[in-house]
């Protein structure tokens, strides 16, 4: 199966892989699975005191489309408010990275990954205040 | 005609009644390449094609005499007398009947199976505990990072001995969790099946992890490079 463009140049050069301290209270991480292949991502956001995403790192293990469409989650959700992060949708990755219908429960993976970042951070805010 | 494809499970006492292939009409007793659904029959699933009983732990032997009974049966040498559409027929007859082997071979596909056939996905159904996640994807970080540093060889040499206890924990679950779901289906007794079901999709779910975690650990250990090959 042929990768689109988009989805090679992710792979190839992905962005903003790392890790964020997990334990930092304005950091949100994110840890999905998808069982019907076994891949694995984390997706970390760091938020500023004005509720907007500051920095993002992920780290993938699993196919090139689930690479591809959780470097393209990072990327988008750096700059929006926590608010605009949570509309990002599956179907605007699988969009972007024009991912084939056998690969699109990669781009679900990636939008449960920043629901669950995004969780985790409100979660550690609660639990602060 | 319709002899040969008797089912070596009736023998056995214990065996679930066993069923006729499909391809074999039930109320001619033989081979029908026209057979349709009866009035309420559903249409055929792997199991029935083979004339296999609905259940998780077959007999392996059973499934490959089914098989290789059938495939005999419905060998286009049988038909020629009859044209080359009853050929073309009995073709497509056997290869129903190999894709319903290759999909029932494995106690684990069969487990995937009967999930299917309920009309269950397993990844929008399951959702795998966070603890399983946090411990696989710190596995795989360290599987990573381990590269050709000796220390590091040897933690990860325990580490795939852990994920392999891990792993026959699992087969034994999911062994335990067949035997429940056929036991529901032999008891017609729709609860227990969800509760088999519950069972079969946590246990399926995370051994997907943690074979994906032996196989990259043991490429790792055999050829660091290659623990991640771009696919």
């Amino acid at each position: 199966m042929a990768y689109s463009e988009k989805v090679l140049d992710h792979y190839n050069n992905p962005r903003n892989v790392g890790a964020l301290p997990k334990d930092d209270p304005s950091v949100g991480t994110g840890v999905v699975g998808a069982p019907e292949c076994g891949d694995v991502m984390k997706l970390q956001i760091k938020v500023g005191a004005n509720g907007v995403i500051e920095d993002a790192r992920f780290k993938t293990f699993g196919c090139g489309s689930a690479i591809a469409s959780s470097s393209l989650a990072t990327e988008w959700v750096k700059g929006k408010t926590l608010a605009e992060a949570a509309l990002i949708r599956n179907t605007d990755i699988v969009q972007e990275l024009n991912l084939p219908p056998i690969k699109i429960h990669c781009s679900v993976l990636a939008e449960d990954a920043i629901r669950a970042a995004l969780a985790d951070f409100a979660a550690k805010q609660e639990k602060n205040a | 005609m319709a002899e040969q494809f008797d089912h070596p499970a009736a023998d056995s006492p214990d065996a679930p009644r066993a069923v006729r292939p499909w391809v074999v009409n039930p109320q001619t007793g033989a081979v029908d390449l026209d057979r349709q659904p009866l009035p309420g029959e559903p249409e055929p699933d792997h199991f029935a094609i083979l004339g296999l009983p609905q259940r998780i732990l077959l007999d392996a032997d059973a499934i490959e005499i089914a098989h290789r009974s059938l495939i005999r049966g419905l060998h286009p040498d049988r038909f020629h007398a009859q044209g080359p559409q009853a050929v073309a027929k009995a073709q497509s007859h056997s290869s129903r009947v190999n894709d319903a082997w290759r999909g029932l071979k494995t106690l684990e596909q069969r487990a995937a199976y009967v999930l299917t056939l309920a009309g269950e996905n397993l990844d929008e159904r399951y959702r795998p505990p966070a603890q399983l996640l946090m411990q696989v994807m710190e596995a795989n970080e360290a599987i990573d990072e381990a590269g050709n540093d000796p220390a590091a060889r040897v933690q990860l040499l325990e580490l795939l001995s852990d994920f392999q206890a891990q792993r026959a924990v699992l087969t034994a679950a999911l062994a335990q969790a067949a035997a429940s779901w056929d036991a529901a289906q032999a008891a017609v007794d729709p609860a227990a099946a969800l509760t088999a079901r519950a069972d079969l999709r946590a246990v399926l779910g995370q051994a997907r992890y943690i074979d994906n975690l032996i196989g990259r650990a043991s490429a790792a250990l055999s050829a660091p490079d290659a623990a991640y090959p771009a696919n």
